[in-house]
């Protein structure tokens, strides 16, 4: 495997993703609103109106404000580390996007053969697939939380005039750990299915089963279940290095030359 | 250039290529003649390492197809046409080249030179920055061609080259084929274009499943059907024909209306004495002429046998 012929699969790939303004509109705009819905739906409400929590006292969010362990901080920063499983959802479903057009892509204008007869390995077709599917996700996850920061200082600089950071420990370990995991995960789901399906909307919907877990986390979160810690982090990603290695392992063997020619429908 | 040992490939019970032995010769252009599903393309894909054998071999300029070592010094050494184009519909002619060019190693010194020159050869120089999407068929085909030549391989598989073609296109790509053989190159030809391949191929396989025969264009015409004259007389009698199919050399003999139909071994020996015969019995000699058969009459012929 070389990495010259890596990048090689890689340009092409990019100048195809710049080319599809699906590809391209979705790369942009699900991470925009991301990183505007967040902060207007729950950062502003928890600086302007911290009031309307304190009433509710049933919930994961009213005890711990009304606990009095906290104050108005507790609340935003509680606010600003809950969303970390919306932002673990962009790796998740982006690259299953570029990855579901691309293979399906080469499937439709049938250039697997001429692609496979070349002296390339299938590793690195598969890994310049990837990359080009992880890169400009990992990206546009990174670009979308740092836009997110961003609004919500500026919401609570502006309400609050002071700034409160969140658990930045935490945002970094699922930025930077959990995020290439969940994209990797992604595009290997995307990888299996495409080679059975021909329609890359299909893909992409039997792939977003996988975001299932993810908002589920969200939910148990928000309505007092469970609550998003370091080592909730660190537990999820050592589950996901090991769903990650089976995947590989799955996706690899149906990713060959003979497979590929006489098994993908 | 190219030795099949008992090259064979099953999928499940469905046995498509059985024990297909054959030599393609450095610089020969060889056409693979057979129906659809005959496994023509599964030969092909075979020999390009891209399936493997169930049973059996080939061997390519040395390189071993069963040996996953030389499987990759197999696909530098080869240029392959598949049955489609192939090509990236978004991305312009010379972006789908530059793709290849870089996969198959060219030279970057060598690159955009090699390109140009191909885009140009096949008329397309013009249309380099256009998306292929909007290309004809035709167009496709042509920038599918270019493709498998760029890095300049000794031994080209084509398959279907000129399918979907209008007769123009199909003409540049049958002279191009002749060109290419004049360099030197191995060509291995799918084709069901009959008359396409008694055209440019020096050796001709008809195929299905396994190999029904083998040989050059004229010498497999020559051992179906033999070789035969036609006279045309003016009147024909009885006395002519009894004494025409007396001559040592005359077989199989037939009467159609004025017209003498026999089978020679050796025109060029034997037409001269046939019309001296003929002007003895005082007949009108109006034409003479050799009997051709074409390809497309071998073909069905051999596949009826094979039936």
């Amino acid at each position: 495997m070389t990495l010259e012929k890596i990048r090689v699969v890689m340009d092409k790939e990019f100048d195809e993703i710049i080319k599809n303004k699906y590809i391209l509109g979705s790369l942009l705009f699900v991470p925009l609103l991301f990183a505007i819905l967040m902060p207007v739906s729950m950062i502003a409400p928890s600086v302007f109106y911290p009031q309307a929590y304190q009433s509710d006292n049933s919930t994961f969010i009213g005890n711990t404000f009304s606990s009095g362990v906290s104050s108005q901080d507790s609340l935003i920063i509680f606010f600003m580390d809950a969303v970390i499983p919306f932002f673990m959802m962009l790796p998740a479903i982006l690259p299953t996007i570029v990855a579901s057009y691309s293979i399906i892509g080469e499937k439709k204008n049938r250039t697997l053969e001429p692609l496979l007869a070349a002296p390339v390995s299938v590793d690195e077709i598969l890994v310049g697939k990837a990359l080009s599917a992880i890169i400009p996700a990992m990206l546009a996850t990174w670009a979308s939380s740092l836009l997110f920061f961003a609004f919500s200082e500026g919401i609570v600089y502006a309400g609050l005039h002071r700034l409160i950071m969140p658990d930045l420990a935490m945002w970094g370990a699922g930025l930077l750990l959990l995020s290439p995991l969940l994209a990797f995960l992604g595009i290997m789901i995307a990888l299996i299915i495409s080679s059975r399906v021909n329609d890359p909307r299909v893909a992409q919907q039997i792939s977003v089963i996988f975001v299932i877990p993810i908002m589920a986390i969200f939910i148990g979160q928000m309505s007092g279940f469970m609550l998003i810690d370091m080592r909730m982090i660190l537990g999820l990603a050592v589950a996901l290095v090991i769903v990650d290695a089976l995947m590989l392992r799955f996706a690899r063997s149906m990713f060959d030359r003979e497979e590929i020619l006489t098994r993908w429908k | 250039m190219i030795e099949m040992r008992g090259l064979s490939r099953s999928f499940g019970n469905n046995r498509v290529v059985n024990n297909l032995n054959l030599n393609i010769n450095e610089g020969e252009v060889f056409g693979f003649l057979g129906p659809n599903g005959a496994g023509k393309t599964t030969t092909v894909r075979m020999l390009a390492c891209l399936i493997r054998p169930t049973e059996g071999t080939a061997i390519l300029d040395g390189l071993d197809i069963n040996n996953e070592k030389d499987a990759m010094s197999i696909r530098r050494e080869i240029g392959l046409l598949t049955e489609s184009p192939g090509l990236y519909d978004t991305l312009s002619a010379q972006r789908n080249l530059d793709f290849y060019a870089k996969l198959y190693d060219v030279p970057e010194t060598k690159r955009n030179e090699r390109i140009g020159h191909y885009l140009k050869m096949m008329g397309l120089w013009e249309k380099r920055d256009e998306p292929v999407g909007g290309f004809s068929k035709g167009m496709k085909q042509k920038m599918a061609i270019a493709r498998c030549l760029l890095h300049e391989p000794k031994v080209l598989f084509l398959d279907e080259p000129t399918s979907g073609l209008d007769p123009e296109a199909s003409r540049i790509v049958r002279d191009f084929i002749l060109e290419l053989k004049g360099e030197g190159r191995t060509i291995f030809l799918c084709t069901h274009n009959l008359d396409e391949a008694d055209r440019i191929c020096d050796r001709i396989g008809i195929f299905k499943g396994s190999l029904l025969g083998v040989d050059t264009p004229s010498r497999l015409k020559n051992d179906l059907y033999g070789r035969s004259v036609t006279v045309q007389l003016r009147e024909v009698s009885a006395a002519i024909v009894d004494n025409i199919r007396s001559l040592p050399f005359v077989k199989n003999l037939e009467v159609n209306g004025n017209e003498l139909r026999m089978n020679v071994s050796a025109p060029e020996q034997d037409n001269p004495q046939l019309v001296r015969s003929l002007i003895a019995l005082n007949a009108d000699v109006q034409f003479v002429y050799e009997n051709k058969h074409s390809l497309e009459e071998v073909y069905f012929k051999v596949m009826g046998e094979a039936k």
